[in-house]
C-alpha cells in the first residue's frame, strides 16, 4: 500500500496484464450468475423455454415480480426474518461482550472449564444437540414459534471467543481507572467495555446477521406454519411449490436477493471485515 | 498512562489490594460474576450440555417423539442397524467425497487469486467486492440460480457447450448436471466453490498481508525466483492460516445439506438425495430419519456418527498441519 504511486506512471508489465486478465474472468465468473437470474425473471414462460435461451428479455415483463410478490407474501417474509435475526445480533452482542470481558479480566474458579464448554459450540457437530432441542420446544408446546427459533442461539460460542480475543486490547489500567472512580462491575461493562469494544462488537454484529439470517436448518425443522417463515424457507418453499417454472423462481429469489445485495453494498468493508474476523480465530 | 500503572503496582493506591472491602466485593466484583455467568451456565447447560448427553445415550435407545412411552435401551441396535445400512455408506461416501472436492477445488482457486490481488496495483477492492458477492446471497437463491444455469435443454451452461461444439465441429451428449447421477454430486460442489470462493480468498488475503514485505525483499536481493519466494516464504508462512481453513472448511463442508436439498429436491414429502441416492449426504440421511420417519433413537446414532468423522478429519488435519517451521 505504502509504495504504490499511480498507475499512469508505469510502463506496461505483462504480469499485471495478465493478473488482471485472470481476475476479470473470475469476477464475470461470480457476477454473471446474477446477470441471468435479474434479466430471466423479466422474460415469460414462453421465451424461457426457448432453444436457445435469449440473453435480454424480448418481451419486459414484470409479472413474475408481481406474482411472485404476491405469492410469497415477501413483506411477512422479511418482517419474520428480521424480528428473529435482531433479536439474536442484540443478545448475542451483548452476551459476548459480557462473556469476553468476564472471561478475560476476571479470575474465578471454573473459568477454564466454562470456557471450554462455550468453544465446544464452535467444533462439534450440532446434530445430537438438535435432536434433543426439538423434542423439548415439542413438550413446551413450543414448536413452530419464533421462540423456539430464537432461543437456542440467544449466546453464542464463537461470539464470546471473539470477543474474549478483542478484550486484550483494553487495558487492565482502564478499567482500574473506572474502579478507583467508584464504578461499579456491572457498570464498567456498561460504561467502559462496551463502548471500547465497539468495533469489534460491530464486525461481530454484522457476522452474526448476514449468518442467522441465512439459516435454514433450525427453521426448517422448527417452523410450520408459513405466517412464521423466514426469507430462506419462505423461498425454500416457494422454489419445491414451483420447481419447473423457473421464471417465477427466479423472480422471487431476485426479490430476495437484492435487499441483501444493498445491505452488502453499503457495509461492504466491515462485512468483509466482520467475514475475515471470523476466520482468524486461531 | 503513566500513574494508573503505578496504582496497579502500589498496594496503597489500590483498594482492593490493599484491605478487603466488603462492600465492594458482595456489590461489586460478586454481583457481575452472578449476572454474567448463572444465565450463562444456564444457557449452556440446557441448550448445549444436556442436550449432547441426552442425545448421545438415547442414541442406544428406540427413542421416537412419536411413541408416547418413554424410549427403551436396545443396546447397540441402532449402531448395529447403521454399519449394515447400505444408505448410510453411501451417504458417508457422498459427504466426504464432497468435502474433499469442494475444499480442495476452492482452495487451487482462492490461492493463486488471492495472491494476484495481494500484488495488484490497483482495484484491489473492487475485485474483493465481486468475489464476496455470492457469500452474502442466501444459499436457497445460489441454489435456484445454479439450477437454472444447468437446465439441459436450454440453461447457460450447455447454450455455452453447444456453441463450443458448433465452433469446434465436434458433437457430444451434452451433460445433464442434475439429473446424472454421476454428475449430480459434483455439480452441487461447482455451486457451493462459486459460493464461497471470496470468503475463502479474503482469509487468505488476510494471512498474506500478515508476512512482512522485509522477507520478500531481502530474499530478491540474494537472487531468488518467483518461485522460490512461494515455495520458501509463502508457502510456509500462510502455513497457519492454510491449516486453518483447511480445518474448518472440511469439517463444514462434511455436515452439507442445505445445497443438496435445494437443488435436487423439491421440498417437503419427495424422496431427498436423487438422483439414486447421487446427492444423499450424511446429514441428509440424519435429516430424514430424525424429521421424516421420527426415529429419533436412530437418528442419534447417526449424529454421533457425524461427529466421529467430523473429529477425525480434524484431528488427522490438525495433526498433518503441525507447525514444522523450516528455519
Amino acid at each position: 500500500m505504502t509504495t504504490q504511486t499511480s498507475a499512469k506512471q508505469r510502463p506496461f508489465d505483462l504480469g499485471q496484464f495478465l493478473s488482471y486478465s485472470v481476475l476479470i474472468i473470475g469476477a464475470l465468473t461470480s457476477l454473471l450468475p446474477f446477470v441471468f437470474m435479474v434479466l430471466s425473471g423479466f422474460k415469460d414462460s414462453s421465451e424461457l423455454q426457448r432453444i436457445p435461451p435469449t440473453l435480454l428479455p424480448e418481451q419486459w415483463t414484470l409479472d413474475n415480480f408481481i406474482w411472485a410478490w404476491d405469492t410469497l407474501r415477501f413483506p411477512r417474509l422479511f418482517a419474520n426474518s428480521l424480528i428473529v435475526t435482531s433479536v439474536i445480533t442484540l443478545s448475542v452482542i451483548y452476551t459476548s461482550g459480557l462473556l469476553g470481558y468476564v472471561l478475560e479480566k476476571i479470575a474465578f474458579p471454573g473459568r477454564r472449564i466454562l470456557f471450554f464448554a462455550i468453544i465446544s459450540t464452535m467444533f462439534v457437530p450440532h446434530q445430537i444437540a438438535m435432536v434433543v432441542l426439538w423434542d423439548l420446544f415439542n413438550s413446551l408446546k413450543l414448536l413452530n414459534t419464533h421462540v423456539a427459533l430464537v432461543m437456542p442461539f440467544l449466546y453464542s460460542g464463537f461470539g464470546i471467543f471473539l470477543m474474549k480475543q478483542a478484550m486484550h486490547t483494553i487495558p487492565d489500567e482502564l478499567l482500574d481507572a473506572a474502579r478507583i472512580d467508584g464504578a461499579s462491575e456491572i457498570g464498567i461493562y456498561h460504561r467502559i467495555v462496551l463502548p471500547n469494544l465497539w468495533p469489534s462488537l460491530a464486525a461481530l454484529a454484522i457476522f452474526t446477521f448476514m449468518f442467522n439470517y441465512d439459516s435454514f436448518f433450525w427453521p426448517l425443522i422448527v417452523l410450520q406454519d408459513y405466517d412464521l417463515y423466514t426469507v430462506p424457507l419462505g423461498l425454500a418453499f416457494f422454489q419445491g411449490q414451483y420447481f419447473n417454472d423457473l421464471g417465477r423462481a427466479l423472480a422471487g429469489t431476485t426479490l430476495a436477493v437484492i435487499p441483501t445485495l444493498i445491505v452488502f453494498l453499503i457495509l461492504q468493508r466491515r462485512i468483509i471485515h466482520g467475514f475475515t474476523l471470523s476466520g482468524l480465530k486461531g | 498512562m503513566g500513574n494508573l500503572i503505578e496504582g496497579r503496582d502500589n498496594p496503597s493506591l489500590n483498594p482492593a489490594q490493599n484491605k478487603i472491602d466488603w462492600g465492594r466485593f458482595f456489590g461489586g466484583r460478586r454481583a457481575l460474576l452472578a449476572y454474567a455467568l448463572i444465565p450463562t451456565i444456564l444457557f449452556f447447560t440446557v441448550f448445549w450440555i444436556y442436550p449432547l448427553g441426552v442425545g448421545f445415550i438415547r442414541s442406544f435407545t428406540d427413542w421416537s417423539p412419536m411413541s408416547v412411552r418413554a424410549p427403551e435401551y436396545i443396546g447397540l441396535e441402532n449402531y448395529e442397524r447403521a454399519l449394515s445400512d447400505r444408505q448410510i455408506g453411501i451417504a458417508i461416501g457422498n459427504s466426504v467425497k464432497f468435502a474433499i472436492f469442494t475444499v480442495g477445488l476452492r482452495l487451487a482457486l482462492a490461492l493463486p487469486l488471492a495472491i494476484l490481488l495481494t500484488n495488484l496495483w490497483r482495484g484491489r477492492s473492487f475485485f474483493r467486492l465481486v468475489y464476496f458477492l455470492p457469500v452474502v446471497t442466501s444459499v436457497i437463491a445460489a441454489g435456484v440460480i445454479w439450477r437454472f444455469l444447468y437446465l439441459p435443454r436450454n440453461g447457460v451452461l450447455n447454450t455455452i457447450l453447444l456453441l463450443v461444439q458448433q465452433v469446434l465441429g465436434v458433437s457430444f451428449d451434452l451433460p445433464r448436471y442434475l439429473q446424472d447421477p454421476n454428475l449430480a454430486l459434483l455439480s452441487i460442489g461447482v455451486m457451493s466453490v462459486w459460493r464461497w470462493l471470496g470468503f475463502v480468498i479474503v482469509l487468505l488475503m488476510a494471512g498474506l498481508s500478515s508476512i512482512p514485505v522485509e522477507f520478500y525483499e531481502a530474499a530478491r536481493i540474494d537472487g531468488a525466483s518467483r518461485f522460490q519466494l512461494f515455495r520458501r516464504i509463502t508457502l510456509p508462512l500462510l502455513r497457519p492460516t492454510l491449516v486453518f481453513v483447511l480445518v474448518t472448511e472440511i469439517a463444514s463442508e462434511l455436515q452439507v445439506f442445505t445445497e443438496a436439498f435445494v437443488m435436487v429436491s423439491r421440498g417437503s414429502g419427495t424422496s431427498l438425495g436423487g438422483p439414486a441416492n447421487s446427492t444423499l449426504t450424511i446429514v441428509m440421511l440424519f435429516y430424514q430419519s430424525a424429521f421424516r420417519n421420527f426415529e429419533f433413537g436412530y437418528a442419534s446414532t447417526i449424529a454421533v456418527i457425524i461427529f466421529v468423522i467430523v473429529a477425525t478429519f480434524s484431528i488427522v488435519q490438525l495433526w498433518l498441519g503441525r507447525r514444522r517451521w523450516e528455519y
